[in-house]
């Protein structure tokens, strides 16, 4: 039992940081860790025969240290107050708008192609972070596993919608793309936006908090009327 | 080895931050997550100055660079989902990529136009003159 405890969390730390060495030389989202590892370490799970429940309660501080890193994005948000003051209508018009959308269409769509309800709940908060929103996932009852796989295929998706957004809309402002970005593609747009300037990096830095402070608003005064849509 | 031993300090404040914004939760009657009041706590912290920049900010940076790893056992969850490689994990895509996409465009449109009209407005006083 601690052989497998020992041997889950290291195997986990292993594949991510090969998985990371492998990305230094070929940079390609499909060779993302966070693509790379889970995979890895799923073969090896299915080919040793380890159920989930026992790797997940194995590896549980691992993803404990998730609530440590939510925490963490006090730094970036205070470090970037200034800005967010100055463009603050713009910030809470925008993000509030996506936030809602983000919802609506993710659990309209989920229930029109009748993925059920436990995905649609979960399905509502894959817009924001992933440490924030597995928590907020579990708080509004959805399963954070499906949340997780939600999240980090929106950012995916965001990543290779963003060009062709920016493009089509004509968005030149850089304040509007780093939300765009943050708004879209949380995580990983933050690296992307980085990329494009530091303006876009930091609004995407806001973004990414500010879009999940605005999500659990929202998801919380929206459950009752979704429930009740449920029910119908 | 005194970096290190600093690091690790950082990254114990900021566990202490989640531990008591977990605390607050669990004696608040709506379920908020108790990071997020953690978060708030060390904002406000960092805001009246009773916590410095500089106590933190190294090891957020180090935790933020490594944090793909904490999603991993997250992510590993996907095998009790064996149906997201059939045709339900197709559907399970076109509401991604659908969602997202009508999100970019409606943050970047909203944020743009509201950006446009500030810019008209900061304008008007000099025409005045």
């Amino acid at each position: 039992m601690i052989l497998l405890k020992t041997c889950s969390v290291l195997l986990t730390i292993l594949f991510f940081y090969a998985a990371k060495r492998l990305n230094k030389k070929r940079p390609s989202l499909l060779f993302s860790p966070a693509v790379l590892a889970p995979a890895a370490m799923i073969v090896f799970l299915l080919v040793a025969g380890v159920p989930y429940v026992e790797y997940s309660q194995a590896t549980s501080w691992i993803s404990e240290m998730m609530g440590v890193v939510t925490v963490a994005f006090a730094v970036p948000l205070y470090r970037n107050w200034a800005i967010l003051m100055a463009h603050r209508r713009m910030i809470l018009l925008s993000l509030a708008t996506g936030s809602l959308i983000a919802i609506l269409a993710g659990v309209s769509t989920a229930m029109l192609v009748g993925l059920g309800q436990s995905a649609a709940i979960s399905v509502i908060p894959r817009s924001i972070t992933l440490p924030i929103a597995l928590s907020v996932s579990e708080a509004i009852g959805g399963m954070p596993t499906m949340t997780a796989v939600f999240g980090m295929l929106t950012s995916f998706a965001g990543v290779f919608l963003a060009p062709w957004v920016i493009k089509r809309m004509k968005l030149r402002h850089p304040v509007s793309i780093g939300l765009m970005y943050g708004m879209g593609a949380h995580m990983l747009g933050m690296v992307k936006a980085f990329e494009r300037g530091d303006t876009e990096g930091s609004s995407a830095t806001l973004a990414v908090i500010a879009g999940a402070m605005i999500t659990v608003v929202w998801a919380f005064t929206l459950m009752p009327l979704i429930m009740s849509w449920f029910a119908v | 080895m005194k970096k290190w031993f600093l690091l690790f300090g950082q990254v114990l404040l900021l566990f202490g931050f989640t531990w008591v914004g977990k605390g607050i939760a669990s004696f608040l009657p709506i379920p908020v997550p108790g990071s997020l009041i953690g978060l708030l706590l060390l904002f406000i912290c960092l805001h009246n100055g009773w916590v410095r920049l500089k106590w933190v900010e190294a090891g957020a940076t180090l935790l933020f660079s490594q944090m793909i790893l904490f999603f991993v056992p997250s992510l590993v969850g996907m095998m009790q989902y064996p149906w997201l490689l059939g045709g339900k994990g197709l559907l399970v895509l076109i509401v991604v990529v659908s969602g997202c996409a009508l999100v970019m465009v409606s943050t970047g449109v909203v944020a743009e136009r509201l950006f446009k009209r500030g810019e008209v407005k900061q304008l008007d006083p000099v025409e005045n003159v």
